[in-house]
């Protein structure tokens, strides 16, 4: 195991210690106009620090074709190259020239050589585009294909912001593997895409006896302008197939078993193609405009079929007092343009805007439900049978509709606001939907605000950075200073310190044979340690306590200490150095016990 | 020298607001095109302001101009989100261009837009002040130890929160605004290349490098992309679209 560890270590170390290199090939010198060659730029032995930027030339047309990465570990030797593919080409005959691409490979800047791309006039003579702008491969089943259908059939014709649903199917031969570029894409400017399903359905499925793996989208056509325009799409991907038309040697065991075909779809040699996938003879859908007339004062742009699911209203209000109108509309349709419903009679309430959520009820997010939570404000007192409104263009009918809800019961105290009040009561809200007007112009200046945030400032990252600092450092600060001021630690400090004098002391004492001051330091030591050690008063240490914790010699030096206390006789000061030694072993085993406890 | 600077900065806003008075005269007796020009100067030489941009949309809009006057009233929403009459205004305007807004709308993205990218970055300084305000409380007042934890905790949350909503904003520098009608969409950066789409005045696209006198543009997250003509397109913030 740690062999391979070390093998795989020094493999990696090889591959960053390689020199970088870097070199761009094409592949092929020469296209017909209209047709692209690839261009592959090579990075080997180190990692790109920038996006490779091609140099423009004019007419030629560069587009990215993303990269690939290999590895290759031959005899031990290890390889690695990134290659960053586009296709190059040009809807103009000419001799083109691909300068030198600058590449930046771990901090040093590397370059290509310069190449040569001749364009040559079209066989057709006419340009047929690169082959991503439409361009079907010449067998389209062979890579697959893409069909559209309309979820309602029978519709002919949308309107202009209207969203149909659609299902969006692609086949790809059920041996080949795929990789795509993204979802679906409208052809042309007429037709946007939405609510594209994120995770598309797969399955499988024959047709014409061969077997397809089928992808397939649900979503919502949405027409931009009037006019009749084809609904075709595209969807960009790489088809890798066995290339069964490729010849492949007699086999050296010249035997029919391996020379027959199925032998020879297994050996075929693969064929990797970037296709896009274009819906054949796509179906031309007449996309027309939303009649003038009888068009509804509150239609918002609402197309599609929706009504009330619930409408909630406090029984009982007052004037001038906001109440809380809550609605759900349920259908299908472009939800998105649903506007909130007002309150009928349009005249005796004022709404304010307020919140909505899309509850969808399919994939496609075309059905489902959209509730909507409000204020209005009673301007008239009484009792009233109040319902919700709005309308919307019915697509299947051609026709505008208004829906009203249940009409409710309701009592209005208060008195009746006049319509001045309320309009200066409401003077915030936007303008009412049933005139659509711009709010008035501004007539107060304001003040400057520029659009940047405080983020772009230089000071503004160490002004938060020096304020987490500052309350860091107060924070530290004042533990140290709790830990420095806590009354029990100050005592065994000045304690210790105490200890420390007091041998000081009898070590210079017993230096200079002062025998009387040697006794009295070294007791008042032995008890300052002692005291520590068993948790007393120093005053309160005796005989008893040292008892057990040092040697008898140092219980001998404190019962000396005492006797020449109580006696006053002058000592010997020969004996000094033995009761020094006494002194030394008994802090000894003071300051062990006091460490053991 | 101090005062010397306040009587130009009170002479400097006192000739703003005449040209602003001036320019709003024009707007009210029809001269459009005269008032857009004023609160583009004002504008260009003052800095923005709410008022100024709201009534240029509205110049605009009179002037049928709708995509400049959807720039005009998304960037006086950059600076006020919860504006309602510029909110009403910018909903009109698309409304009648046939523009329809494809921004997100849940309950997150509606509270991050809920404030301007400059007030949440205010948040965020406020709420890291707190942090030394917690920890002197803490140092000076041991007792009030629980107030100085709770005051920390909510300086983070505001840092915190108010970090994220500007993380949430911060793809607003690359929006663009298209400006003119019928804006194409090409495959590469050169007038002669192949078309691959229209988008009208008004739409709002994600802009990226410049080349050759184009931009690369998309639109409905990347459902349809190319190169723009980088005269058809506006920064939504002014000189904030992406080096060349």
């Amino acid at each position: 195991m740690f062999r391979f560890l070390l093998t795989i270590l020094i493999w990696c170390s090889c591959l960053a210690l390689r020199a970088a290199e870097v070199s761009a090939e094409l592949s092929t010198p020469t296209v017909e106009a209209g047709e692209g060659a690839l261009l592959s730029i090579k990075v080997q032995g180190g990692a790109l620090d920038e996006n490779i930027r091609i140099p423009e030339v004019a007419d030629l047309v560069v587009q990215s074709r993303g990269r690939s990465q290999n590895v290759n570990i031959v005899n031990g030797r290890v390889s690695r190259f990134i290659a960053f593919n586009y296709v190059v080409g040009s809807h103009t005959e000419g001799v083109y020239e691909i300068p030198s691409v600058t590449v930046k490979v771990d901090g040093q800047e590397l370059k290509t050589e310069p190449l040569k791309l001749t364009v040559r006039p079209s066989a057709s003579g006419a340009p047929q585009g690169m082959d991503d702008d439409g361009e079907k491969p010449a067998d389209h089943t062979r890579y697959g294909y893409l069909t559209f259908q309309m979820l309602k059939k029978d519709r002919k014709h949308v309107y202009p912001g209207e969203i149909a649903p659609v299902r969006i199917q692609a086949f790809f031969p059920m041996d080949a593997r795929v990789s795509l570029g993204g979802p679906p894409r409208p052809d042309g400017s007429a037709f946007t895409l939405h609510n594209l399903s994120d995770e598309p359905q797969q399955d499988m499925q024959v047709v014409d006896g061969r077997r397809y793996r089928v992808i397939t989208w649900y979503g919502g056509l949405s027409a931009t302008k009037a006019g009749s325009y084809p609904a075709g799409l595209s969807l960009e991907g790489t088809v890798t197939v066995r290339d069964t038309n490729a010849k492949r040697p007699a086999s050296p065991f010249n035997d029919p078993f391996f020379d027959n075909g199925l032998m020879d779809d297994f050996f075929a040699p693969m064929i990797q193609k970037d296709v896009t996938l274009t819906t054949d003879e796509p179906p031309s859908v007449e996309v027309r405009e939303l009649p003038a007339e009888g068009r509804p004062e509150d239609f918002s742009g609402a197309i599609g079929e929706f009504e009330f699911e619930s409408v909630k209203l406090p029984p009982s209000m007052t004037t001038g007092e906001p109440v809380r109108v809550e609605a759900s509309i349920k259908g299908k349709g472009n939800f998105s343009l649903l506007d909130q419903p007002h309150l009928v009679p349009v005249d005796d309430w004022k709404s304010y805007d307020g919140t909505d959520e899309f509850v969808p009820g399919d994939a496609a997010s075309f059905g489902g439900t959209k509730n909507f939570t409000f204020n209005s404000v009673p301007k008239v007192p009484g009792e009233s049978r109040v319902c919700l409104g709005f309308s919307y263009f019915d697509p299947e009918k051609g026709e505008y509709k208004r829906v009203e809800s249940a009409p409710q019961d309701v009592s209005i105290s208060g008195k009746a606001i006049a319509r001045t009040e309320a309009n200066e009561a409401v003077s915030e809200a936007p303008a009412a939907p049933e005139e659509p007007k711009l709010a008035p112009i501004r007539e107060k200046l304001g003040s400057v605000t520029p659009y940047e945030p405080l983020t772009d400032a230089t000071w503004f990252v160490p002004a938060v950075a020096g304020c987490g600092v500052l309350s860091l450092a107060i924070l530290g600060f004042g533990i140290w200073r709790g830990h420095h001021d806590d009354p029990a630690k100050a005592a065994l400090r000045a304690a210790r310190a105490a200890e420390t004098k007091a041998l000081s002391a009898a070590g210079q004492a017993a230096d200079k044979g002062d025998v009387p001051a040697f006794f009295a330091a070294a007791r008042e030591a032995l008890r300052l340690a002692a005291a520590e050690a068993v948790g007393i008063r120093p005053e309160a240490v005796t005989l008893v306590e040292l008892q057990g914790r040092v040697d008898e010699r140092t219980i001998d030096l404190w019962r000396a200490a005492d006797e020449f206390d109580y006696s006053g006789q002058a000592g010997d000061a020969g004996g000094l150095a033995g009761w020094r030694d006494a002194l030394q072993r008994g802090m000894e085993s003071l300051t062990e016990g006091r460490a053991a406890a | 020298m101090r005062i010397l600077f306040l009587l130009l900065t009170m002479v400097a806003v006192l000739r703003a607001d005449d040209r602003f008075a001036k320019a709003n005269e024009d707007y009210r007796n029809g001269r459009f095109r005269e008032a857009a020009e004023q609160y583009k100067a004002l504008l260009e030489n003052d800095g923005p302001r709410v008022s100024v941009l709201q009534n240029l949309g509205s110049a605009y809009h009179q002037l049928d101009e709708n995509g400049r006057a959807i720039l005009a009233f998304e960037r006086a929403l950059l600076l006020k989100p919860g504006d309602a009459d510029i909110k009403a205004n910018l909903k009109l305007v698309r409304d009648r261009s046939a523009v329809f807004p494809t921004k997100a709308d849940d309950r997150w993205s509606k509270l991050a837009g809920s404030l301007s990218r400059r007030s949440w970055s205010m948040w965020v300084l406020a709420g890291a002040v707190l942090l030394p305000v917690a920890a002197t409380l803490w140092f000076a007042r041991r007792s009030m130890c629980l107030a100085a934890v709770l005051l920390a905790a909510g300086g983070v949350i505001i840092t915190a929160g108010a970090w994220w909503a500007l993380g949430r904003n911060s793809g607003v520098g690359s929006l663009a605004i298209v400006v003119n009608d019928d804006a194409k969409l090409r495959l590469s950066p050169f007038e002669n290349a192949g078309e691959t789409g229209t988008l009208p005045a008004g739409r709002e696209v994600r802009a990226d490098v410049e080349r050759n006198g184009f931009r690369w543009v998309s639109v409905d997250g990347g459902a349809t992309e190319g190169w723009m003509r980088s005269g058809d397109i506006e920064p939504l913030v002014p000189q904030n679209l992406p080096p060349n």
